[in-house]
């Protein structure tokens, strides 16, 4: 029995579910510390999307910063090349809003793989994606992209770093009209025009999309990412994952960092990507290491725990008088055994209210 | 349900008139009343006005499925949206203006008077030329006629209000028109019906073209 199935749906409880789900598939826990080398987060700053770095002064004079990221620190710390590093994580982040008067404390669940990957382990993270969703929502989508693909074209169309960047800025925000147009500025053959604004279209079941990407194969890099795409799509169809899987190359990721497949997850009610990962061994390499690395994160602030469920934190509010409170305790003790959640207080609160108010006088529960 | 946020104005009018000839029209919508949210079942559509400048606010955070935008507001607050479509209205131009016959010195700090301080910082940063944001936040015009800047950046029509008043485009940043936009996670979960609008516009679009 899943103990943590008679639970309310909150934070805590996906966390837990999140856990275990890791851990059932032999994943390691990773814990640190809420601080980390400012230098890290400083090296690596156009991996951390957006927050600003809330740093302080240790007492050796080291300038440090509360933990912003968990990525970096497990890539850093994973030293053995020669045995995959399979971890998960379950920890709080700490970010500054731009105009740094709002500090906050965010939740975030996560799985890094770091070793040789594999066709198996690139599939095995993607599964554990998709079952993270599935933890945390009744109705998720998943959107998969491959940057092997994006820079193929990319490289065809010969593009300079300012204009690489510009034009994936065009395909994550499905912008074909400003792609056409910075390709005609700067006269990219039409085969690759029209094939650069299919890619920020496509969308859809990947068994429906699979004719569109092979015909957007115009080398090698291009090629082995649409194989390795249909693929994964295999494996997940072979464990029943598949039903929420999308193409969607508006989940592309930084090019800097990320090499192969990329992917985002979406929950119905949440206005943007409460999970984000992907293949991204250009970050090892920068850390002068040879092996991959795939791995994801959920956010668990973006959950719309607050929009479901009963807001109060109980479902009967007795109002008691202190001089005539013989008898109280049993009545609740009687209510909560009935499974209600009951709240007693000697006056009302302005502002609370509560399914049902009762008063209890004379030794016994009134309506109100 | 499809919830779409138009800008209160002509634009929001004009897309209104679009998106009613395309079969998404709301009586509601037309009628004198009071109301702030207009709703048709029948057509699956739910409309409101917003500000211009937030239309992008309450498209990327979910309150509206889609929205109607200039690419001037998208540009200046980094919206993280869907850009789907181009509508071609609403065209004109952000630009740098200034007095006429007067280019102000380049070995001096420019004062940039706009109600675009990210479209105007990252414009001069480009150019590595060091400026002073002047924010307002209307008849911007004014400022380097009493000399509170040396430029002025700003959307640029007909350029009338400039030649008027002594002033004159000096440069132009980028063009800018009507832009239909969605969040990211409604295009996933109501791709069909959102896909189906885009659809109708652009084919709309190419009959009167």
């Amino acid at each position: 029995m899943d103990l943590f199935q008679s639970l309310p749906r909150d934070e805590e409880s996906d966390l837990l579910r999140l856990q275990k789900l890791y851990a059932r598939y032999g994943y390691d826990k990773f814990r640190m510390s809420k601080f980390e080398d400012y230098a890290l987060y400083l090296q690596n700053k156009d991996f951390l999307k957006g927050g600003n770095i809330i740093t302080f002064n240790g007492p050796d004079g080291r300038l440090l910063a509360l933990k912003q990221d968990v990525t970096l620190s497990i890539v850093k710390n994973a030293q053995d090349e020669n045995a995959p590093c399979k971890v998960y994580y379950t920890e709080n982040v700490y970010r500054a809003s731009d105009d740094a008067n709002d500090i906050r404390e965010i939740p975030q669940a996560g799985v890094e793989y770091i070793g040789l990957v594999d066709a198996y382990a690139t599939s095995e993270v993607i599964r554990l994606a998709i079952e993270s969703l599935a933890t945390v929502s009744d109705r998720y989508l998943l959107g998969l992209s491959h940057m092997g693909l994006v820079r193929g074209l990319l490289d065809e169309a010969g593009f300079t770093l300012d204009h690489r960047l510009q034009a994936l800025e065009c395909i994550r925000n499905k912008a074909a009209h400003e792609l056409r147009d910075l390709c005609r500025e700067l006269g990219t053959d039409d085969a690759i025009e029209q094939k650069l604004c299919a890619l920020s279209t496509v969308f859809g079941k990947p068994e429906d999309c699979f004719d569109t990407l092979s015909s957007m194969i115009v080398n090698d890099k291009t090629s082995s990412a649409v194989q390795e795409l249909r693929d994964v799509y295999a494996s997940l169809c072979e464990t029943g994952h598949s039903d929420c899987v999308r193409i969607d190359f508006s989940v592309a990721n930084d090019m800097h960092y990320y090499n192969g497949i990329t992917f985002q997850g979406f929950v119905d009610g949440t206005p943007k990507s409460v999970l984000s990962g992907g293949r991204y061994d250009e970050l090892l390499r920068q850390f002068g290491r040879q092996s991959g690395a795939i791995g994801f994160a959920v956010y668990l602030d973006l959950l719309p725990y607050s929009r479901s469920g009963n807001d109060s934190a109980a479902d009967v509010l007795i109002l008691y008088n202190p001089q005539d409170a013989q008898g109280l305790a049993a009545a609740i003790q009687q209510l909560q055994k009935n499974g209600v959640r009951v709240r007693a207080q000697n006056k009302r609160t302005a502002g609370v209210t509560y399914e049902k108010t009762l008063i209890f006088s004379d030794g016994r529960l009134h309506e109100a | 349900m499809i919830h779409i946020a138009l800008p209160k104005g002509r634009l929001g009018e004009k897309a209104y008139r679009i998106f009613k000839s395309l079969g998404y029209g709301c009586p509601e919508i037309e009628q004198d009343n009071r109301k702030l949210i207009f709703t048709n079942e029948e057509n699956g559509v739910c409309y409101f006005w917003a500000k211009p400048s937030d239309v992008s606010v309450y498209v990327e955070r979910g309150a509206a499925d889609i929205g109607i935008v200039g690419k001037d507001i998208l540009l200046e607050l980094g919206s993280d949206v869907y850009e789907l479509l181009d509508l071609g209205m609403g065209k004109c131009r952000m630009a740098v203006a200034g007095p006429k016959g007067r280019r102000p010195s380049a070995d001096k700090t420019l004062r940039v008077a706009t109600k675009f301080p990210n479209i105007a910082r990252s414009y001069y940063a480009a150019q590595s030329r060091e400026i002073e944001i002047i924010r307002l936040n209307g008849s911007i015009e004014i400022a380097p006629l009493l000399g509170l800047s040396d430029v002025i950046v700003d959307i640029v029509e007909t350029g009338t209000t400039l030649y008027e008043n002594d002033l004159e485009p000096y440069e132009t940043i980028v063009p800018i028109s009507a832009r239909l936009i969605a969040n990211k996670a409604s295009y996933k979960f109501q791709y069909d019906a959102i896909r189906s609008i885009c659809e109708r516009i652009q084919a709309e679009g190419s009959r009167q073209s």
